[in-house]
């Protein structure tokens, strides 16, 4: 009975495992709308701190420096999430890659992914961009 | 019923489980599944626009920058 009931566990795990490219999929729009919506946060906040940076002119003032350095902290920081949206992209790849040819990692890679995900969705709540 | 279980040997019964289990896992991914191949295009296409989205910030700005 001990091992019907550990064969029976076994396949409900695998059964769990068969909504994988449901849940990827899922996990890849909720990705792909923080990712739109840190866009156009940072789109807006590096042109606004860019701006600014222009008007001083030759950077000569403390002001106008804070607004040039907030002008590449904001470029760094842009390009910092950027790698961070793609690797978690790339990681729900991996998940449906071993997914597709039965591999057991699949659901290891998936979890990896949403665990990059909450991650940087911390991140993007600490900096105001996500509510 | 229960006699007609009882002459079944275990490894048909996991497999009758199996089966179970698995038509009811189907049936309900199947509201909203799609083929991972569709998944994985949308992926990479996700991927492309990260690229995209990042080369028009720096030409934006490299824009702004030279203006």
């Amino acid at each position: 009975m001990k091992r019907v009931s550990s064969t029976l566990a076994c396949l409900l795990i695998l059964a769990a495992c068969d909504t994988l490219p449901q849940n990827v999929d899922v996990a890849h729009k909720a990705i792909k709308s923080a990712r739109q919506a840190m866009t156009i946060h940072m789109d807006d906040k590096c042109l606004d701190a860019l701006k600014k940076c222009k008007e001083g002119g030759i950077v000569t003032s403390a002001a106008d420096k804070k607004n040039c350095d907030a002008w590449v902290t904001c470029d760094e920081q842009r390009h910092a999430w950027y790698k961070g949206f793609k690797a978690m992209q790339l990681t729900l790849l991996h998940a449906l890659s071993f997914y597709v040819v039965g591999e057991d990692e699949a659901k290891t890679w998936y979890e990896r992914a949403i665990l990059q995900f909450r991650s940087i969705l911390n991140d993007l709540k600490q900096h105001g961009v996500l509510p | 019923m229960t006699d007609f279980l009882k002459t079944l040997d275990s490894t048909t019964l996991i497999k009758w489980a199996a089966f179970v289990v698995k038509s009811v896992v189907d049936l309900l991914s199947a509201r909203e599944g799609r083929d991972p191949a569709a998944i994985e295009a949308d992926i990479r296409a996700e991927l492309k626009a990260i690229d995209d989205a990042e080369a028009a910030a720096h030409a934006r700005e490299d824009a702004l920058a030279d203006s």
